[in-house]
């Protein structure tokens, strides 16, 4: 029972430090809501727009932000020069 | 004497005699397609007359798979509203949604076949459709489809395939229904060169197929391959994106089609004014290419935004390369402090990466930066920028340009614009054209690295160095590097430079980096008049202290040199090494007659010591 435990307890940290966390970053932008997202959005009148698809626990809280510009701190993984996601863990202002 | 350098020109005249050989039969050609009425300046590697009307077809690559979809449902919507002054020109879309950015209604008039089937409500799906404009209202959807291509399917729009598969279905339509020109205009997020944190070169993300990207070379395969496959040739390339309007782009299409159309800065998210651009009847080149930039213009003025656009004839970009090339070995020769403020004071784009490359040379004064501007301004249809700010000095295409040579990014190097000119070398710190190859023409022996990386310096031996070099044009430098080991003792080298050909006049310099200022120590002109002649350089003379090990610290306050300039213009870096010799040999300016073979000689006297 203890091996069972040991070995579900290993795997569970090695998923969990496989999952990429991302950088962390403060990042400022206009909260935009969408069909499917929350994103924090930069640069949004330009053809270099930058989205930030927002996640985690407080993707409820930026989304009642809408069309606000906002700071905040979180875990940023950039998919592309023009898209990425964050998973905000505060909201600065 | 760079190899690739000589060979680009090597190319070049061979191109030239070719051309003029093959004039009367072009001509001919044309006499018999002007009698047909029919301008055909689509047929592969002809460029386009620029004044000839005629008709177009427009093919819109509009990757609109990114959180530009409103975008570009916007510009379909211009189109849709340009649709009654296209009098028989065609405009076809190819544009794949993602879906969630925006629900904006397309509606696609169904052939009723299987290839769309009744009408699409084309809004919110992450999909593709091929479409036409085919009223002001509604667009229809293609029957007959690009190879790999269906309907309502998820392509890759960053892949090189399906932009060749789009663009040889494109060349073939224009072909079959006798357009006159094809204007390709690449819609999307663009990067440009510098992009810093946009990371490189390339246009067109889909985010739905792992972010993947167009790059230069993969359009460049894929414009090739469907000119291939089909005879046809593109008329004009527009980038409707951000940053693309660069003269490393511009350089990499300039035979590929006639015109490129692009922004050097950031576009507004509407992008260009469609209304008001897309061909109307028989139109000329340079009026559609004229109207994409003027319409831009108009529409932005009184908006707040700073845009610029400008059209630039591809086929001006070797003249351009090759003004350049001349303008950087004379601005070697200036003030490193002079090109360094140039740098900063030119209007920069782009996180400051890159510079407008007219802006640049209008801030040196040598008679090359007038020469190489006028080329510049010669090479453009047209250009326009709102006033003021960002773009208020745009001059139609930026040169990558990074304000250390430290953050110069090495994928640079594999640009066509930095395998046939210099600038690559200048920006990137090392001494202009560090280049002895030993597969440059006249047999040259004088070694074969390829760069002057530390690595790969030609080291001299203890017996010196006798072997052969070869000056190609005027503007040709060759280099001659020995580093390591010291002097032990005051002493005396001998530079000789023998068997020159008739007429060609060298100018030779000998620089030594271990000491500031690092203008030449030493320098003569040799002739054929003279056959054979030598100077020399002491360096008992007080410019060197014993034994040669200290720090060399590039002083952009000092006068110039080949050296100096070369590496670090105005950064003031400090280059650790000791007894770094250059030898540099240049066509003399003003009097360079001839290119031809010469022999080197480095020889030593007294008790100096050579690695």
């Amino acid at each position: 029972m203890k091996k069972v435990f040991l070995l579900t307890a290993v795997a569970f940290i090695a998923c969990s430090s496989s999952k990429p966390k991302g950088e962390p970053q403060t990042v400022i932008g206009t909260v935009a809501v969408n069909d499917a997202q929350v994103l924090i959005e930069q640069l949004e009148f330009t053809r270099s727009k930058v989205s930030f698809d927002v996640t985690g626990s407080l993707k409820d809280q930026v989304a009642a932000l809408k069309g606000k510009t906002i700071t905040v701190k979180g875990n940023v993984i950039k998919h592309s020069p023009f898209a990425g996601s964050i998973e905000v863990t505060e909201i600065l202002k | 004497m760079t190899f690739r350098g000589s060979f680009s020109r090597f190319i070049f005249r061979g191109a030239l005699i070719f051309t003029l050989l093959f004039s009367l039969h072009c001509q001919q050609l044309m006499d018999l397609l002007d009698s047909a009425n029919k301008v055909d300046d689509t047929s592969a590697n002809v460029n386009a007359d620029l004044d000839k009307p005629g008709t177009w077809m427009t093919l819109v690559y509009l990757d609109a798979d990114n959180n530009l979809e409103g975008a570009g449902v916007g510009d379909v919507n211009e189109m849709l509203a340009n649709y009654a002054n296209f009098n028989g020109n065609r405009v076809i879309v190819l544009m794949d949604r993602i879906g969630g950015y925006s629900s904006d209604l397309i509606t696609i008039t169904g052939d009723g076949a299987t290839t769309c089937g009744a009408t699409v409500n084309f809004n919110s799906q992450s999909v593709a459709y091929l479409f036409e404009i085919t009223s002001s209202t509604t667009v229809k959807c293609v029957a007959t489809l690009p190879s790999g291509f269906t309907q309502g399917s998820e392509p890759n729009m960053g892949s090189e395939t399906t932009l060749k598969n789009f663009l040889t279905w494109g060349l073939n339509e224009a072909k079959n229904g006798n357009f006159d020109y094809v204007y390709l205009d690449i819609w999307d997020h663009g990067a440009g060169w510098g992009g810093g944190a946009y990371g490189g070169n390339a246009v067109a993300w889909d985010d739905t197929d792992s972010h993947d990207a167009l790059s230069i070379t993969e359009i460049q395969n894929a414009m090739k391959a469907a000119q291939t496959a089909t005879g046809k040739k593109v008329t004009i390339l527009g980038f409707d994106a951000c940053y693309m309007g660069t003269i490393e782009n511009a350089y990499s299409f300039k035979d590929l089609a006639s015109v490129m159309v692009a922004s050097e800065e950031v576009e507004p998210g509407a992008g260009w004014q469609y209304t008001n651009w897309t061909p109307r009847g028989k139109v000329s080149p340079r009026t559609v290419a004229t109207n994409v930039v003027t319409s831009f213009k108009a529409y932005y003025s009184n908006s707040g935004e700073q845009v610029t656009l400008s059209s630039i004839d591809l086929s001006k970009l070797n003249g351009i390369s090759t003004a350049l090339d001349a303008f950087l070995v004379k601005l070697s020769t200036q003030p490193p402090a002079a090109v360094s403020a140039a740098r900063l004071a030119a209007q920069n784009y782009n996180n400051n990466m890159s510079v407008d490359l007219y802006d640049f040379a209008d801030k040196i004064s040598i008679p090359e930066a007038a020469a190489l501007k006028n080329m510049i301004k010669a090479s453009l249809v047209a250009e326009a920028h709102t006033a003021g700010g960002q773009v208020d000095r745009s001059n139609g295409m930026t040169v990558y340009f990074p304000q250390s040579k430290n953050n110069y990014d090495t994928q640079y190097d594999a640009t066509d614009f930095a395998k046939q000119t210099r600038w690559d070398d200048f920006i990137s710190g090392k001494v202009i054209s560090i280049e002895i190859s030993s597969t440059e023409p006249g047999d040259a022996t004088c070694g074969a690295e390829s760069n002057d990386t530390a690595g790969k310096a030609n080291q001299i031996g203890t017996g010196g160095i006798t072997c052969t070099g070869y000056i190609y044009t005027p503007t040709d430098v060759d280099i001659y590097r020995f580093t390591g080991g010291n002097l032990t003792a005051a002493g005396t080298f001998d530079i000789t430079l023998s068997n020159i050909p008739a007429g060609a006049n060298f100018d030779v310099m000998l620089f030594n980096t271990d000491v500031s200022p690092s203008a030449p120590v030493a320098s003569g002109t040799i002739s054929s008049g003279n056959g054979s002649e030598s100077f020399k350089y002491s360096p008992s003379n007080g410019q060197v202290t014993y034994p040669l090990n200290g720090n060399f610290t590039c002083d952009p306050t000092v006068s110039s040199s080949y050296v100096n300039q070369g590496l670090c213009y105005g950064q003031g870096m400090t280059v650790t090494s000791s007894t770094n010799f250059y030898i540099v040999v240049v066509g003399k300016s003003g009097s360079y007659n001839q290119a031809g073979k010469y022999t080197l000689t480095l020889g030593k006297t007294n008790s100096v010591t050579l690695p």
